[in-house]
């Protein structure tokens, strides 16, 4: 056998390779050295097999205390990178603040908006069958096939022959809400606005938990009542109502109903809220059964309770035979029902009427786009600071590599060093959240909770953020510090300011951009919002107040409208079917007639039932023709004024063309005797639509009061006083029209309150971020500033140098952002029918604004430094 | 003054003993010499730096081994700190053991 010497000390390569591997670098060498020493020794001694054997054995048994002292390690390096951390907190207050601060308010924003956003998408999901439960809706449709009216209830029969005709329908039910109902006990009456009947099974399908009584049979008598928690409180106190009567007024005479069950007050984040549920056999017996069979009475919200997985297609399609067997042939060209996912209904559902007012995905999108644009900006902060601070812990670095710190501890130490920072800001932002919560409550306008084990997810879920920020916030300048060579870190003092430069512009150039886009936003928004405010809207609606009417004005409307005008505060009264700022959902068949010919019109014309005095009341203008006269006995049942845009659309070339033309509305035959000029009837959201006005004793629900502006006060106690007496038991309710129309805009209006705060925020944080890195490279510079100036610069002229690298940044900034600022907010105003133009000032107001802000925060620090005394700057170091 | 465990204080024996020429083969003899013990070079290393960490012992380096490309290996002294621990260690063993021998735990 021919022995290699050499070739035979070497212990066998794997288990050497492996030991080396799971030593700790530093000993690697030392552990080789000694393994083959013993190596040899037993070779010398047993032979090559044994000492081979031996090697195996000895690796195979170190590997667990291998790992154990790793893990020890590891342990007390975390210890010892933590010390570090604080130290380094400690030491740069003022650098550590700002970090903290800016991410803190970022994620306290962050968690504020995803509180708003996942208690929207939250609605209805409390109810244990949302997933199976859908709305039907009813669509009509104008000749041209345009859809002209969508409504988020429909016929009363449709509930039951759908139950009928499809058996795979687990269960229907209709809910119909009955505005401004007087409820009350013993005699004492209350106007209660959300008052609902139900039909029994609504317990079934829905899920509302009861405090008292059985949901199964609560509804199933007539004349028995469910009622929420918090009326149980205000109408019984501390008796448990269960068994007692409450009288509600239905129609004329007043009925008592049993109350059968109590429920918990329905949570907020529920499309619909019932105060009370009557039973719906109670409505049915006060209507009677002609009711209840009428396809026109389109009231009744419909829900559907479908089988668990079920194609909601299948039902979809047989829909449309549905209402031609039971309407009529052919009638679902005009008409069609449709499905809605019920947890689709508030923030899909933008129906003509709905139970209440709905949200607007939108919104959720905006604001999660703004929560993350925040957020990102804190972060991009962090890592901006952190990495403009790299620079001056060069020499640390240095120390740390010269004395064997290896790069990966370092690497883990900046890690470690920019997580804690994260964690810190978290349980700050958390703080921030508590105290900013009620008013962010109040803003949005719903009670939002934050509750630290009930949010536990949501708040796992930011924690592991915090550390993914602060991690990634760390990234950068951990690989960038780390790979510092100690040579030259050490001996040139590195680290000249400019290190890392390109970098950081481009965050900040970035973070500008992002504030520059917000704060044209927030302009455009609201010079819309004051567009609209201020626009005229062809009529006078200031000193207008609407009351509702009762039975005994309408049978002698004169007679009480004389009584009120007597009055020398009140102007003008007029009754009417609905009032400006109100929506326009009636409609009617119409038709163009000349001598025998009836041409029907393929559009939707509104219709508005009014008396003769609208016009003059709401101040609106004639285009041509008159208005209505009670001198023209024909009047009454003849006479049609158009709006301008139904001249218009029917084909009439000026408004003069169109008097004295036949006209067909409904069953209604007669003839044009007036124009009214175009007046903004809804929201400036929509387009003026069609319109025609013409007389009618019946229908007129509302009546306008025009009121002087002198002594108000004393007004409305006349008008009080009045309708106390004419509509006994109501409490007196009324509004101002221009009030009402201010709240048509109140959606654009919380946008705008919530753009601002948050803009401002955005800017505050991302001058944060500039105030430090400004300072920041303003002490970099400090011995070239003292150069500078010890060869006569002036301290302008310094100022000037150090403020004119964030006014290109700034600048460059701008460039980004108004391209991305006008495409966002052209979009926006698609919305409105009706829009300002996005003028080029507002852009170079906000470029100069943000400019402005930027050179503020910069200034500081730049005059601070050009202002130092050249001495000292110069022994600085 | 914290208490050092039982495997510290026979890796500090152990190199006490062996005074200058204490490094990783000749430390893992001397303990298999005086207790029975037989450490891995996991464990013995892992106690070393523990022990370099919490300042009972010092690194240095020695010559370089007499070999092409050879380093220096790694040899272990005490410090002031490792000796107090020792003194500690003696004085608390006689304390603790004070009044007893084997015989002390028959039953009489």
């Amino acid at each position: 056998m021919i022995l290699n010497k050499k070739r035979n000390t070497i212990p066998p390569r794997l288990p050497e390779r492996i030991i080396q591997k799971l030593a700790w670098a530093e000993d690697q060498w030392s552990i080789r050295e000694d393994l083959r020493e013993e190596y040899r020794y037993i070779l010398s001694i047993k032979g090559e097999r044994s000492a081979n054997a031996w090697y195996w054995k000895h690796m195979i048994v170190s590997i667990y205390p291998f790992i154990k002292f790793s893990i020890y390690w590891r342990l007390v390096m975390f210890k010892n990178y933590m010390k570090t951390a604080f130290r380094n907190i400690r030491r740069h207050k003022g650098y550590a603040f700002i970090n903290i601060a800016g991410l803190a308010v970022g994620m306290a924003c962050c968690i504020l908006i995803m509180l708003f956003v996942f208690d929207e998408l939250s609605y209805d999901k409390f109810h244990e069958n949302h997933n199976r439960i859908y709305r039907v809706t009813r669509k009509w449709f104008n000749e041209d096939g345009v859809v002209n009216l969508h409504l988020g209830h429909v016929a009363p029969p449709v509930a039951p022959l759908l139950e009928n005709d499809f058996p795979e329908i687990e269960n229907a039910v209709r809910i119909l809400r009955q505005g401004r109902l007087l409820v009350g006990r013993d005699s004492e009456f209350f106007e209660e606005p959300r008052f609902f009947f139900a039909e029994r099974d609504v317990f079934e399908v829905f899920s509302f938990s009861f405090a008292a009584g059985n949901p199964e049979t609560a509804l199933q008598e007539p004349f028995t009542i469910v009622i929420s928690r918090e009326m149980a409180a205000k109408y019984f106190g501390d008796e448990n109502p269960v068994g007692k009567p409450l009288q509600i007024q239905v129609g004329p005479q007043k009925a008592d109903m049993m109350v059968t069950g109590v429920m918990e007050n329905i949570p907020h984040s529920s499309h619909f809220h019932a105060d009370f549920f009557g039973s719906f056999k109670t409505f049915e017996a006060v209507v009677g059964d002609e009711e209840m069979q009428r396809w026109a009475s389109n009231n009744y919200a419909t829900y559907l309770l479908m089988p668990e997985n079920y194609d909601i297609n299948r039902l979809e399609s047989q829909l449309d035979p549905f209402i031609d067997r039971h309407m009529s042939e052919g009638m679902s060209e005009k008409t069609k029902l449709e499905l809605q996912r019920l947890t689709d209904i508030h923030l899909h559902s933008h129906l003509d009427s709905e139970i209440e007012a709905n949200s607007d995905i939108t919104y959720v999108y905006v604001f999660s786009v703004i929560a993350f644009f925040v957020l990102l900006i804190a972060c991009v902060n962090f890592m901006n600071l952190a990495t403009a601070r790299s620079a001056g812990r060069a020499k640390e670095v240095g120390m740390r590599k010269v004395v064997g710190a290896l790069r990966t501890q370092l690497i883990r130490q900046f890690l470690s060093e920019s997580t804690l920072t994260a964690v810190v800001s978290f349980l700050l932002a958390l703080g921030l959240v508590f105290m900013a919560l009620p008013k962010f409550s109040q803003f949005i306008g719903k009670d939002l909770s934050f509750n630290l084990i009930e949010n536990s997810q949501i708040l796992l879920l930011l924690l592991l953020l915090a550390v993914i920020v602060g991690f990634l916030a760390g990234l950068y300048p951990a690989f960038f510090l780390s790979g510092f060579k100690p040579v030259s870190v050490l001996r040139d003092k590195i680290g000249s300011w400019k290190k890392g430069l390109s970098f950081r512009s481009v965050l900040v150039v970035f973070q500008f951009s992002i504030s520059i886009i917000l704060i044209i936003c927030v302009s455009v928004v609201t010079r819309q919002l004051d567009y609209m405010r201020t626009r005229s809207l062809g009529f006078d609606e200031e000193q207008v107040v609407v009351l509702p009417s009762s039975e005994s004005m309408l049978q002698n409307p004169d007679d009480f409208k004389n009584r009120l005008l007597q009055n020398p505060g009140i102007l003008s009264v007029s009754a009417a079917s609905r009032i400006p700022s109100g929506r326009l959902l009636d409609s009617s068949g119409a038709r163009v007639l000349s001598g025998e010919t009836s041409q029907p019109i393929t559009f939707r014309i509104a219709m508005l039932m009014v008396d003769y005095d609208y016009i003059p009341t709401f101040k609106m203008e004639m285009a041509a023709g008159r208005n209505f006269s009670r001198q023209m006995g024909t009047d009454p049942e003849q006479a049609f004024i158009l709006n301008e845009t139904a001249a218009r659309r029917i084909g009439w070339e000026s408004p003069e063309q169109a008097i004295g033309k036949g006209f067909g509305y409904g069953r209604r035959k007669g003839q044009i005797i007036g124009v009214v000029r175009d007046f903004h009837f809804e929201s400036l959201h929509q387009e003026i639509s069609p319109l025609v006005l013409f007389l009618s004793e019946s229908h007129l629900g509302q009546i306008a009061v025009r009121i002087s502006p002198q002594n108000i006060p004393r007004t409305m106690g006349f008008l009080k006083k009045n309708w106390a007496e004419m509509r006994p038991n109501y409490p007196f309710s009324y509004y101002f029209v221009d009030e009402n129309f201010d709240q048509l805009y109140r959606s654009e209006e919380n946008l705008q309150k919530i753009f601002s705060y948050f803009t401002l925020l955005a800017v505050f944080i991302g001058c944060l971020g500039l105030f430090g890195l400004a300072s920041y490279s303003a002490e970099r510079r400090t011995k070239e500033i003292g150069i500078r100036k010890v060869l006569g610069a002036s301290s302008s002229a310094l100022a000037f140098l150090l403020s004119r690298e964030f006014t290109k940044w700034v600048l460059l900034a701008n460039v980004i952002a108004w391209p991305a600022a006008y495409w966002i907010m052209s979009r926006w105003l698609q919305n409105f029918a009706y829009r300002t133009g996005i003028s080029i000032g507002i852009f170079f107001l906000a470029g100069i604004a943000a400019l402005l802000i930027a050179l503020l925060t910069v200034s500081y620090q730049a005059v601070k430094a050009s202002l130092a005394d050249p001495v000292k700057a110069l022994k600085y170091e | 003054m914290k208490e050092i465990s039982r495997a510290e204080e026979m890796v500090l024996l152990a190199i006490w003993r062996l005074k200058e020429k204490a490094y990783g083969v000749s430390i893992r003899r001397q303990i298999r010499k005086d207790t029975g013990k037989d450490y891995t070079y996991g464990t013995l290393y892992g106690l070393l730096r523990q022990m370099t960490y919490k300042g009972f012992i010092r690194r240095s380096m020695g010559d370089p081994i007499p070999k092409k490309g050879g380093r220096s290996r790694a040899y272990f002294n005490l410090t002031p700190l490792g000796i107090q621990a020792l003194k500690d260690a003696v004085r608390l063993h006689k304390r603790l053991w004070k009044d007893i021998n084997e015989f002390s735990f028959d039953r009489s």
